[in-house]
Formats: structure tokens, sequence, C-alpha cells
């Protein structure tokens, strides 16, 4: 394969899969609750302020990425607990009540760390052959983990007792209920999963970007389009929102400029939603 | 006497009977209150105040037409201030280009015009189509649609200026030699809109219209069942949302400065903060949350304002939780109480 279509495929396959893993704890949270969580994009950057912290003092990059998911979704637990079970009914109060987290986690990250903005360093520099190309071996090990966390909730989802349960509920509340299964636990589950799936995405994104209080925000309204492109409640539905968001992403900035590309996505997004209400993939 | 039909209790525009004076008069009172502190402002605050309340008056309209969209037709956009920003710049490019009298008038037009016309697109796309996109679709799409607009506007810089924004344009001119300079002016002009704004869609509400659209938001179903057209009428309410948030931006305009910020989601969540907190459903409660909170947050100095904004998330998560009416909602109960 020519070296430029290389390099441009493995971009594409680089970004596409930063964000599945950005948006993969929304679309576990969409998909099973219904719930959209509005604070995702504040949950991804109190992963990464996890990360600095435990990194500041271990100094070991790898032990932040094991905290984080803990601490997001200790956080996750509060959330859901406190705010999100009592909004079962009023989907667009849950939007609102959730904002509110938001601006709760990101004025006190604020308050606690600061305004300022860190950088971390990358604990892989250096690139690997990838046939005639030589590529950032971190980036080739987001590709790697995304895969990995996508195959892991795939099967704890379709293949434990856990993941049954979820699906009974999804499918139907209130039978789910009569067959013992504990609607409250199991959402409370489902949230505690997909804030720690937002932690370590915003651990493993950390080095690749500035870590500051408002991170999030730029790649919020970037994950609900891979979420919703893709359709709800299907793995398939995220990896093909992450595909056409990111690729469409890399293409256009391939033959515009970088403004115009992300525009180019955002309206395409906007455009299959008016044609597919329910997502691409389902 | 009037626990039956407590005029209290009814959405603007819905005309109860009136019985007894008391009533009447308990009605009427609250408007009175509102409007001669809007008239009475000017006269004694310094000139300072003045200036920044005419800015605040600007975020109360923009959240009024919020709350006219959330009420009126379920839809509440997480990207409303994307609509005051196209209204500001609407009319500081205009000024740009022609400055005087016919540039501010062509501007104030442009303004109204690009905003409705956008919604009413975008809402044409959304509604019309043959499976109709909801709510919290709306409120995804909104948020997306003001992130893309932040992108153009800060990338677009030969048009728009960039992330520098747009400055030293003409002083709009509403007649040879009145300019809107100085704080008076702008107050005066401002104040009038809203005023004007309020009571034209307290009219509007109580139409055939304002009253199909409630019944629709009830119950959609059983309202396009009888055989009103719910996603026409959702396009209308969210053009009509999209103009008045125009027009408020380009009230904005005289303050001299219009940012790129304006698009950005910061902004779009202090006017959904100011519609909640000030009380969904009333029109008024988002205008007045707005005043209030901004008068509020200006008035705290500058080490608090962290502090400030995390007590606002944390009273938006309280307010929605335990009190969806907001302090409107309180003010009514209190004044049942009051009079029963």
């Amino acid at each position: 394969m020519d070296a430029t279509v290389l390099t441009q495929v493995l971009n594409g396959l680089s970004i596409a899969s930063i964000l599945i893993l950005i948006a993969v704890g929304l679309a576990v949270i969409f998909g099973l609750l219904g719930v959209i969580n509005l604070a995702h994009a504040d949950l991804f950057m109190a992963g990464m302020y996890t990360l600095v912290q435990v990194q500041d003092v271990t100094g070991n990059f790898w032990l932040g990425v094991l905290a984080a998911p803990l601490v997001v979704g200790a956080i996750g637990l509060v959330v859901e607990r406190g705010v999100v079970q009592w909004l079962r009914d009023r989907p667009l109060d849950t939007l609102l009540a959730t904002l509110g987290v938001g601006i709760v986690l990101r004025e006190g990250v604020k308050l606690l760390f600061g305004a300022g903005y860190r950088q971390v360093s990358n604990p892989l520099p250096g690139n690997v052959a990838v046939g005639p190309v030589a590529y950032p071996i971190y980036r080739l090990l987001l590709i790697a983990i995304t895969v990995a966390i996508l195959v892991a909730l795939a099967g704890w989802l379709y293949r434990t007792t856990p993941g049954l349960r979820l699906r009974a509920m999804l499918q139907d509340r209130e039978t789910a209920a009569a067959y013992g299964i504990d609607p409250g636990r199991a959402s409370l589950f489902a949230f505690i999963v997909g804030a720690a799936l937002a932690g370590l995405a915003g651990a493993l994104m950390s080095p690749l970007v500035t870590v500051g209080p408002d991170v999030g925000i730029i790649y919020l309204a970037r994950a609900f389009m891979v979420v919703v492109v893709g359709g709800v409640g299907s793995l398939l539905g995220l990896v093909g929102g992450g595909v056409i968001i990111g690729g469409g992403d890399t293409l256009a900035g391939y033959f515009l400029n970088p403004t115009i590309a992300n525009a180019a996505v955002l309206v395409l997004a906007v455009i299959i939603l008016r044609f597919r209400p329910g997502g691409l993939f389902r | 006497m009037s626990s039956i039909d407590a005029p209290s209790g009814a959405p603007p525009g819905i005309r109860v009977a009136q019985r007894g004076t008391m009533d009447r008069v308990g009605t009427i009172l609250p408007h009175v209150v509102v409007l001669a502190l809007l008239v009475a402002f000017p006269l004694v605050a310094s000139s300072y105040q003045v200036g920044l309340m005419t800015q605040f008056l600007t975020f109360g309209l923009l959240a009024m037409s919020l709350d006219l969209l959330g009420d009126r037709a379920g839809l509440v956009s997480f990207g409303h201030g994307a609509w005051f920003g196209l209204g500001a710049y609407a009319l500081a490019l205009t000024l740009e280009r022609l400055p005087g009298v016919g540039g501010t008038y062509l501007g104030f037009l442009l303004a109204a015009l690009v905003g409705g016309g956008f919604a009413a697109l975008l809402g044409s796309q959304l509604f019309l189509g043959r499976q109709r996109v909801g709510g919290v679709y709306f409120g995804i799409i909104t948020l997306a649609v003001a992130a893309i607009l932040q992108l153009v506007v800060m990338g677009w810089s030969s048009f728009t200026g960039g992330s520098n924004g747009l400055y030293g344009f003409a002083t709009p001119e509403l007649a040879p030699g009145l300019e809107l300079s100085g704080t008076r002016t702008p107050y005066v002009l401002t104040a009038a809109v809203c005023v004007a704004i309020y009571y034209a869609l307290r009219l509007a509400l109580g139409s055939a219209l304002g009253l199909s659209l409630l019944a629709a938001r009830q119950n959609p179903r059983r309202a396009e069942g009888v055989g009103i057209p719910l996603g026409r009428f959702q396009v209308i309410v969210f053009a009509i949302a999209g103009a008045i948030a125009g027009i408020a931006g380009a009230l904005y305009v005289p303050a001299g400065f219009v940012s790129p910020d304006l698009f950005g989601l910061t902004f779009s969540t202090y006017v959904i903060v100011w519609m909640v907190l000030g009380g969904r459903g009333t029109l008024i409660g988002g205008f007045l949350g707005a005043i209030g909170l901004s008068e509020l947050e200006t008035a705290l100095s500058g080490s608090f304002v962290t502090l400030w904004l995390l007590m606002v998330g944390i009273l938006l998560i309280v307010v929605v939780l335990a009190w969806p009416r907001g302090a409107m909602g309180a003010l009514a109960a209190v004044t049942r109480a009051i009079r029963s």
C-alpha cells in the first residue's frame, strides 16, 4: 500500500478509536438507561485530573490509568444515587440536572486544583514500523485498548448474567422486575460502568491534549454525534459512528482546511439524523 | 372564591375568569411593579449599572425565548446562545458595511430574519420528517449546531473577525442624531423591546395557536388525533423563538463588541440556568432569572466566581430535582398561601 494512503488510514483509525473511546461511556449510559449524560465530558475531565494527581504523587503514568476509572466510577455512583435515579420519568430534566452535575465537577476541579493547564508527557514516545510507515506507539496502543474495551463490553453484555439482567431491563423494565431483577441496582451498575469508562478515556487521552478544567467540552458535541449517528443501544452502532465521524474528519481534513472539515462532518451528522433519527445501524 | 380556577396556576396567556377585586389587583400588581422598576432603574442607578442592566435585559429576552420554546413546544435548546450570536453578528456585520440609520434598521431586520430563518430551516428538517425528532435529540442537535457555528465563526476570520470577534463598527443610529451610544438610549430601547415582546407573546399564547401547542405538549398523540399539525406548529414556535433570540442579540450590539463566545456552550448553559432557576413555563421567570443571577454574579467579586458557579451548578441540580417550577413557582406558592 502507498505510504501516504497508509498514513491516512492509520490516522483515520486512530481518530475513530479515540472518538469511540471518548464516547463509549456515554453510549453505555444512553443505551442501557436511556439517559443522556451531559456531565460525560466533565467525568472525562475528572479522569484526566485523577491521572495527573496520581502521577504527581507516584510518578507512574499507568497507576493513574488504573486509578482514573475507580475514582470516576465512584463519582458516577454518587451522581446516580443522588441525582439520576430520581429523574427516571423526566428525560428532559435528566439533561438539565446532569448539566448541573457537569458545572459542579468543572468548578469543583477549578477550586481544588486551580484553573491552570497541565501537560502530561507521553509514557510511550517513539514510533513503530507499520509496513513502510513509522507510526507513534501510543496511538497504536489506543487503537488496541479501544478494541479491547469493546470486546470486553460485548462479552459482559452478551455472555454474563449481569449483562443479561441489563438487557432484560432494557427490553421491559417491569417484566424484568417481576423476574426478580432489581432495576435500581442494574441501573446503578450501568451508570457506574459508563462513568468509569469516561474516566478511563480521560486518563488515556491526557498525553494527547492540554489538560484543563474545560477540556471535556471540546469533545462533548463530537462524542454525542458519534453515539447518535451510529444508533443508540448498539456497540456496532458506536463503532460505525466513530468510523464515520472520525474517518470523515480525516478524509475531509486531508482535502479541506480543518475548520471546514470539522464543520462539514458535524453538518453531515445532523443530516444523517434528519433521515435516520434512530441512527444508521439500527 | 378562586380556589377552583386559581389564575396563578394557569399558564401565561390562558385567560381564567376573574372574580373579585382582590384577585384582579393581585393579578395586575406584579406587572405594575416590574414595569415601575424598569422605568425607575435608569433614574436612580449609576450609568455603569444602567449599561450592565441593558446587557442583562438582552439576556432576559433570550431566556424568555428559550422558555417559549420549552413551554409550548416541549423543546429545550442546549445551544440557544448561538441564535443570540447570529443576531449580534448580523447587526455588527451590517453596521460595518452600512453605517447610519439605514444600516441599523436593516441590521435589526436581518438579525430577526437570520435567527428566525435558521430556526425554521433546522426545525423543518427536524419536525416535518416522517420520523419526528424528539425533545432529547433536539437538545443534542442544538448543542451540536452551536458547536458548528462557533467553529465556523472562529475559522472564517476574514468575514467574522475570527476569535477576536468584531469591534470598531459604526454605532447604531435609530434616527439621524439619535445614536445608541452611552447607556440611557440603549437601555430605553432594550427595555421597551422586552416589554413589547413579552406582552405580544402573552397575547399569542392565548390564541388558537398557543392553545393548540399547549394541548399538543400535554398529549401529542391525542392532539394530532384532533387534527393539530404538531410538527408545523413546532417549526413556527422554534422560528419565533429564534427570531426573538436574534433580536436580543442585536440589542446586545450597542455594547460595542461581539465575540464568538456567544456561540459557546458556556453561554448557552447560562441561558438554561436562568430559565430553570427563574421558573419554567412562565415566560417572565427566565427573564427575571437572567437579570437576577447576572446582577448577583457581578456583585460577587472576581475571586468568588468559581465558588459562585459551583453554587449555580448545585442550585440547578436541586431545583430540577426538588422544585421544577423554579423561583416563579415558589413565588406563586407563597402568594397562594398568603391569599387563602
